[in-house]
């Protein structure tokens, strides 16, 4: 493990990926060391199921292994593993079908465990904030996600996600816009939009 | 005028209000960056929406903290999934390794597997071309187009139109080649045989030929005959 250590601390992520396309199993040990704590959170947000997690980050990883070769280096590493993760996670849900994809229809679920005006009564405003968050679609958590979590430029969220840029800005508006619209649902104006 | 610049101003408004979000994490490029400190200096109404954008990721980072960690065996897992592909990967090398190095680099085994094919390949062809020799082969061959082979017979277009009749036996070690040429050096041909005793029939020797003499000569190649005798024109 210390030679895991070693490796971790000496090499960059772009040097391990190297390594990796040459069969180093050390190597890989160092890099998932250094990055599966961001990628299970990021998987978990969407999931929301431990377990699907955990395999999936497995997968990702198995996927790193085997196609490390292929890393280009047109993007950052983070990058290049969170979108194999977006695309294998993305994949498992319609399989699943646990979760809607579709922007249209995500975002409306109602949170019937408490009248709006009760539930303010009873929480704090944090608290409000963070359920409505979760109410938010898959997509727009992801993108939330990504920029104030993983605090990735608008570049790189289109790297991520698959989609161009202009569609990141106006798909973080709009997350945004429907969380105000939520929270007052909940009997939280914010004063925007 | 006034509508032109009311509804460039709200779009204005709105594509700095989609930067936002980078600008407060420091993640906005320098000319964007410059854009949205400009119109922030000239709006102060949209500190409002900074005030929201930081509440937001302060919410994010703390529904994060919250969440549940990796296991701890989650590498001890990895590395397991990872052995086992690699185990995949030996076996199919195993199973195509004997068939590559067959079209690479040819063992000795495989050099004599060869051989031997090409050694039976060569003793057909001998076979076929022996047949065609003996029996005439294709049908084809007629007086004018004789079989192009050592072994003269009268159905070839040098018979003999006058020579000895000789019955000749040959050694039963003798080659067809020996045969062949025993009987261009005593300008024979055989006229037919083998009869019982192993006789053929032979004419040989120019017109008006010695018989005597033609019979002494061709006694004398021991090696091909083992007895000459007169015969029968």
């Amino acid at each position: 493990m210390s030679q895991v250590k070693a490796i971790t601390d000496v090499f960059s992520d772009e040097r391990l990926m190297e390594r990796i396309a040459t069969s180093d199993q050390t190597a890989l040990r160092a890099l998932f060391e250094r990055h599966h704590h961001r990628v299970f959170k990021f998987i978990l947000r969407l999931t929301r199921n431990e377990s699907a997690a955990e395999d999936l980050v497995n997968e990702v990883f198995m996927e790193v292994w085997r196609n490390a070769g292929n890393f280009g280096g047109r993007s950052s590493v983070p990058t290049w593993i969170l979108s194999i993760a977006h695309h294998r996670t993305v994949s498992s849900l319609r399989k699943r079908r646990e979760e809607s994809w579709d922007e249209e229809t995500a975002g409306t679920l109602a949170d019937d465990r408490d009248d709006p005006e009760v539930s303010v009564q009873k929480q704090n405003k944090s608290e409000v904030m963070r359920r409505c968050m979760e109410q938010l679609s898959a997509e727009h958590r992801e993108v939330i996600d990504l920029v104030y979590y993983h605090e990735m430029s608008i570049t790189e969220v289109a790297g991520v996600v698959g989609i161009p840029e202009n569609t990141v800005k106006t798909r973080v508006f709009h997350a945004r816009k429907k969380l105000s619209a939520l929270l007052q649902a909940a009997g939280v104006d914010r004063g925007w939009p | 005028m006034t509508n032109n610049n009311s509804s460039s101003g709200i779009q204005q408004r709105e594509e700095i209000e989609m930067l936002l979000p980078w600008y407060v994490t420091g993640k906005l490029g320098g000319a964007d960056a410059a854009k949205v400190s400009a119109y922030l200096a000239e709006h102060e109404d949209m500190a409002l929406q900074m005030e929201l954008i930081r509440e937001e990721r302060g919410e994010t980072l703390d529904a994060h903290a919250r969440l549940a960690s990796p296991s701890p065996q989650a590498l001890d897992r990895l590395m397991a999934s990872v052995a086992e592909a690699e185990k995949r990967t030996l076996r199919w090398q195993s199973l195509w390794q004997p068939v590559a190095e067959f079209f690479t680099a040819p063992a000795p085994g495989t050099v004599r597997w060869v051989s031997a094919a090409a050694a039976v390949v060569m003793v057909l062809q001998a076979v076929l071309i022996i047949t065609l020799s003996v029996h005439g082969g294709s049908g084809e061959q007629t007086a004018a187009n004789p079989p192009q082979t050592g072994i003269r017979t009268a159905s070839g277009r040098d018979v003999h139109e006058g020579g000895v009749a000789v019955l000749a036996v040959f050694n039963d070690n003798a080659t067809a080649a020996e045969i062949t040429r025993f009987l261009n050096e005593n300008n024979a041909v055989i006229t037919g045989g083998p009869e019982t005793g192993g006789f053929y029939k032979l004419k040989a020797g120019a017109k008006g030929a010695d018989a005597k003499e033609v019979m002494r000569r061709m006694s004398e190649n021991r090696g091909v005959v083992k007895l000459v005798l007169p015969g029968k024109l």
